[in-house]
């Protein structure tokens, strides 16, 4: 096969992929969460199976309550949010449904413990007619909100849990006899890290900026290895205990994540017949915005939060000066998206320790889940560049350096909207 | 005197601001070291403990009901409330029978929140109102009032404090003006009255005086009236001259706007005014409310001023 043959297949190859993709990003264009700044949306339950009898745990965040109202409407009381809960999450067993109790004491058929700050908590135990055959169902919001994810921890007769996940595409869980219960495998986290990089636009714009960055093919090695260390720094960190102290913070970084790329491929933009003054302009504009969004939410919501927003400053405006300075370390220009990858790690790792997921069995699903992403978003660059690098033969160098401009602009208008958005 | 000062040369100034100068890896370096600052700030702000359920009791709690403290000074407090006396003397199985009760009421509080019943029970809602009215007027009731103040109160209160009168009357009137059958000056009603009054005074029958000279019953009082009905019902002018009176007796001819009138008491039970040391402690108590409701007031306005109230279509307040 000739040089060209070759180079006309891989554009095709690589143009049959995009247009693949094309449809899962202008859905997540469109998504709710794709301009608001929400992350996805989670519950947790957990399902504690002993005989015949099934007690369900639901925590369900504050902030998905709103699901259960109008949009704009006020957050809805606590006897509707658990009314809603009761309707839909039930057990089945081979001997027909299973009733949910009166639990005495005026706790009624749903209990509700006593909330968190963030979190709403009820309890509801389930009696089935027998104990084999049981099927756990839970239809809890999502026709409301299609991308919730509820991570449930499966228990069966005093065995150890299990961790599942129910999704719009799968809201039923029929349990095996004996008191080993199905692990989710790690497949599904693997896909769910897969679309969490497809599914939302700030983070298709991450896999954008890493495009307009990459400029030989070794720099590839260098996005899968930011990529990989923010993910394993994520589960370091959740190893340590630690994790985000508000997941809307996540897509701040994201945000953040995005205006940096975007700066860095103007820093890094190759040379054309006008003089490369425009990141300067970007860089101060940027910093000057996002430090007057430290101070107005250090007035109006939380100093320390205000400092978070200052420090992210201080490293967005060093990072991008490094960059650009000459001195060798041109690889700091993929430091966004390790700060990506530390934000988006930490969500799933702090969604398993709400369950208090042992180390042994979330381990393996954060790395399946940090696999999944790093993978896509490597591949997604390294297909956009092959394509890019089979077509740009064929374009001018000023053409070129218009488009990477262009296209650093809109990352650094998009990603200082979603950061200053999602602050507040 | 002054020292000679030489320039240096200028090969020499170079060199001293070269030397002065950072180089690019310096810079580069002090941007990397401000850039991990910046980093390690956001991270400590951003990144928290997952399991921020407390496993030890934070000085100054006795204890931790579903992280919320029971404050080791509230204890004390109860605990020599309801024994009497001080918490060092207080047995410690006493101590730990209170705590137990405490714990049980700050699980019930937090039921309550968890079920919403602040939203949702009346009772509830009274006790939380009840609460921050407490706390407004708390400044007030601090300073309690002194003993002139509050006999200045009594005094100009002094109605509130005793039994309330009442009468039993009779207003004649003699219409004057164009209007009826017998029209008339006022100069020939109050002389007309006057006889009127003269021949009641006299023993005349009611009756007899009412046909003999053409008077008729206003109909503003009837039976017994207490005092502030008939005030309201005579007006100002004719109860000014009914308190004058007494048992069976009749005032003089009164011109008013309908015509002149003619007061005849049958019946007057005069207030009894309670002495203020009898009443001090209802003086107290209406003085402190009397303070307390501007407090209230001052209160509201202030909430419904950050207060976002929105009305639907077609209400009002």
């Amino acid at each position: 096969m000739t040089l060209r043959a070759t180079r006309q297949s891989a554009l095709a190859l690589a143009a049959a992929i995009l247009w693949l993709l094309a449809p899962a990003a202008v859905r997540a264009a469109a998504a709710p969460g794709a301009s608001g700044g929400e992350t996805a949306h989670v519950s947790y339950s957990r399902w504690t199976v002993d005989g015949a009898s099934v007690r369900l745990d639901f925590l369900l965040p504050r902030t998905a309550a709103r699901g259960f109202v109008a949009p704009g409407a006020p957050l809805p009381f606590t006897s509707v949010v658990a009314a809603a809960v009761a309707a839909n999450v039930a057990v089945e067993s081979a001997g027909g449904a299973c009733e949910a109790i009166d639990q005495g004491e005026g706790a009624g058929r749903i209990y509700v413990m006593a909330p968190t700050p963030t979190l709403y908590r009820f309890e509801i135990i389930f009696a089935c007619p027998r104990a084999d055959g049981i099927v756990l169902h839970d239809h809890v919001l999502f026709a409301r909100f299609p991308d919730q994810v509820n991570y449930a921890q499966v228990r069966i007769d005093g065995g150890g849990p299990a961790i599942q996940l129910f999704t719009q595409g799968r809201q039923t869980l029929a349990l095996p006899a004996g008191n080993r219960p199905p692990q989710a495998s790690l497949l599904r986290f693997a896909m769910q890290g897969a679309e969490g990089v497809t599914g939302q636009a700030d983070r298709l714009c991450v896999v954008f900026g890493l495009l307009l960055l990459v400029r030989r093919w070794r720099d590839l090695g260098a996005v899968a290895i930011a990529l990989g260390a923010g993910y394993l720094a994520s589960i370091a960190m959740a190893l340590g205990g630690l994790g985000l102290s508000d997941r809307s913070w996540s897509g701040a970084v994201t945000g953040l994540a995005v205006l940096l790329l975007g700066a860095g491929a103007l820093r890094l933009r190759p040379p054309g017949p006008a003089p490369p003054r425009g990141w300067r302009i970007a860089a101060i504009v940027a910093l000057s915005v996002m430090l007057t969004a430290a101070v107005a939410i250090g007035a109006v919501k939380d100093p320390s939060e205000a400092l978070a927003v200052g420090g992210l400053a201080v490293f967005g405006a060093a990072q991008v000066w490094v960059v650009g300075a000459d001195a060798g370390l041109r690889w700091i220009a993929f430091a966004p998206a390790a700060l990506f990858a530390l934000s988006d790690g930490a969500l799933p790792a702090q969604d398993l320790a709400t369950l208090k997921t042992p180390a042994a069995q979330a381990v393996p699903r954060l790395l399946a889940y940090d696999l999944g992403a790093t993978v896509v978003a490597a591949l997604l660059v390294a297909i956009a560049v092959a394509g890019l690098w089979l077509a740009a033969r064929r374009i001018a160098a000023a053409r070129r350096a218009l488009a990477i401009d262009l296209g650093a602009a809109s990352l650094i208008g998009l990603g200082l909207f979603w950061f200053v958005s999602r602050i507040y | 005197m002054p020292s000679p000062t030489v320039d240096p040369a200028p090969g020499a100034r170079a060199g001293l601001a070269g030397r002065l100068a950072p180089s690019m890896r310096t810079l580069v370096a002090l941007a990397l070291v401000a850039g991990l600052a910046g980093l390690g700030v956001a991270g400590a702000v951003l990144f928290r403990p997952f399991d921020r359920t407390p496993t030890a009791v934070p000085p100054g709690d006795v204890a931790l009901v579903n992280g919320a403290p029971i404050l080791t000074n509230d204890f004390m407090i109860e605990v020599e409330a309801v024994e009497g006396q001080p918490f060092a003397d207080v047995a410690p199985a006493v101590r730990a029978r209170i705590l137990h009760e405490m714990i049980d009421e700050e699980l019930m509080v937090q039921r309550a929140l968890a079920l919403d019943l602040p939203e949702q029970d009346t009772g509830v809602r009274a006790s939380l109102v009840g609460g921050v009215k407490a706390l407004v007027t708390a400044p007030i009731q601090a300073e309690p009032p002194t003993d002139d103040e509050l006999r200045a109160y009594y005094a100009a209160h002094r109605g509130h404090y005793g039994t309330k009168g009442s009468m039993t009357l009779t207003d004649l009137v003699l219409h004057v003006g164009g209007s009826g059958d017998a029209p008339q000056s006022v100069s020939q009603a109050l002389a007309d009255a006057a006889q009127a009054a003269y021949e009641l005074r006299s023993g005349a029958a009611l009756d007899t005086v009412e046909q003999h000279f053409g008077m008729a019953d206003s109909g503003k009082v009837s039976g017994v009236e207490q005092d502030f009905a008939a005030k309201a019902h005579l007006g100002a002018k004719l109860y000014a001259v009914a308190l004058t009176l007494g048992d069976g007796q009749v005032s003089e001819p009164i011109a008013d706007a309908d015509g002149v009138h003619l007061l005849v008491m049958q019946h007057r039970q005069a207030p009894i005014f309670t002495d203020y040391d009898a009443v001090r402690n209802n003086v107290y108590a209406d003085y402190a409310l009397a303070r307390q409701t501007p407090a209230e007031r001052a209160n509201l306005r202030l909430l419904r001023r950050k207060a976002d109230i929105v009305l639907a279509p077609g209400q009002s307040e």
